[in-house]
């Protein structure tokens, strides 16, 4: 099962990035979480394929991050790692490569758009999640409130 | 010359940039993000009372200049010259960041975890290669390759790491060693293929390529596009882009000699 092989992957290379813990756990089951988004949407559009599995891993690595007193980078970093789209840059710069422009810049675009959605993804998690952070906090009000820049995560 | 915080305890301006400078260059060292950085020293040096900070990050420079109480303007410059991702080191930054955020806690205890964190270690030689290969075997079973596909990924990344080593020791150009390693990873992929019936090369040369590929940098540099900072944004897709050259030159190279390397085998 290629879910397994997800896992795996992940693993290692969370091994290779010296991340230590639960938190190694946790990660790679990111990792398997975007997988399965990922194939889940599979006839879709490119760009749906690619957003929902990062939302979706952002989403679970903020309840992570808060259980592992971990960046939430990290985690996400670990579990996007399976569904980045290295083939299509590999590919995008072979076939610049071999003369071959239509594939060129099927690819190339294709890659640009799953890598952008990706992006766009992670940091529209992000900005929701610390709007939310803000807006809790406002409601305490308490001094630690001012002490903090607002661009903090 | 020291300043005042919020709790009425003097610290030394110039330590507090020191040990700010050093926290950054940690983590930018250790593999976090340009933003990272530069909130990390804003809120730490913030915390220590400094009246203004200004800073600037990029993945081999960090810039900061402060201004204390008395209108007098301290500035240091420091270059990054390795990435080496270690996230464990970047969870502990993080948390010290965090923690001297909140309180400021003495400089001398400041640069005494600084220096526990440096200690951290990375895991054994022998668990780095083994995650090495197997990460590429995983990643080529993942998107549909046999146990055999797997089993030569294997090879072609433990060749192929084998034969940076020596190389690295005499500091070979980065974009070079990409390329060698890649034209190796292709070849022995190609060599298998060639002996054996069964086996899928794309899958096999894709799994062990996703080793080499900067597919988190390439989308780090969008996300920094995308959130703020172009500059950053800009520098880090140039690596990407660079280091996905090197790859498919690489590829190009082992695809064209191939047919040589077989009628000599």
């Amino acid at each position: 099962m290629s879910y397994f092989a997800a896992f795996f992957a992940s693993f290692f290379f969370a091994i290779l990035y010296n991340v230590r813990g639960r938190l190694l756990i946790y990660s790679s089951l990111c990792g398997v979480l975007g997988w399965w988004i990922y194939n889940l949407l599979e006839g879709h559009h490119l760009v749906m394929q690619f957003l929902v599995p990062t939302m979706a891993m952002c989403l679970y690595a903020e309840f992570i991050a808060r259980r592992c007193r971990a960046p939430v980078m990290v985690i996400t970093t670990v579990g996007i790692l399976p569904i980045v789209p290295g083939k299509g840059v590999y590919y995008t710069i072979d076939s610049l490569l071999n003369s071959q422009m239509d594939a060129f810049y099927m690819y190339g675009i294709n890659t640009l758009l799953s890598a952008g959605a990706m992006a766009f993804g992670l940091v529209t998690m992000s900005s929701l999640v610390r709007l939310l952070k803000m807006f809790k906090r406002k409601v305490p009000a308490g001094r630690k409130a001012r002490r903090f820049s607002p661009r903090m995560r | 010359m020291t300043t005042q915080t919020a709790m009425n305890e003097k610290y030394d301006c110039q330590m507090a940039l020191k040990m700010a400078v050093m926290l950054g260059v940690m983590l930018m060292e250790n593999g976090a993000e340009v933003y990272r950085v530069e909130e990390s020293i804003l809120r730490v040096l913030r915390s220590y009372g400094i009246k203004r900070t200004d800073v600037y990050a990029l993945p081999n420079i960090i810039i900061v200049t402060i201004e204390t109480e008395e209108d007098i303007s301290y500035t240091k410059t420091r270059r990054i010259y390795q990435n080496n991702p270690n996230f464990e080191r970047v969870v502990r930054l993080n948390d010290l960041a965090r923690r001297i955020s909140t309180t400021p806690i003495p400089l001398c205890d400041a640069f005494r975890e600084l220096k526990s964190i440096d200690r951290q270690k990375y895991y054994p030689l022998l668990v780095d290669w083994v995650s090495y290969v197997l990460a590429a075997a995983s990643f080529a079973m993942m998107i549909g390759g046999t146990v055999w596909d797997g089993a030569v990924a294997i090879l072609c990344t433990f060749l192929g790491r084998l034969a940076r080593v020596p190389m690295e020791r005499y500091h070979a150009n980065n974009f070079f060693l990409t390329v060698v390693a890649s034209y190796i990873h292709n070849v022995v992929a190609y060599a298998f293929a060639h002996a054996f019936v069964g086996l899928h090369v794309n899958t096999i040369i894709t799994g062990s390529l996703m080793m080499l590929f900067p597919g988190v940098a390439f989308m780090t540099a969008l996300r920094d596009v995308i959130a703020r900072d172009l500059n950053a944004g800009m520098f880090e897709a140039m690596e990407a882009v660079v280091v996905a050259g090197s790859i498919a030159i690489g590829s190009a190279l082992a695809y064209a000699t191939f047919p040589y390397i077989a009628r000599v085998i």
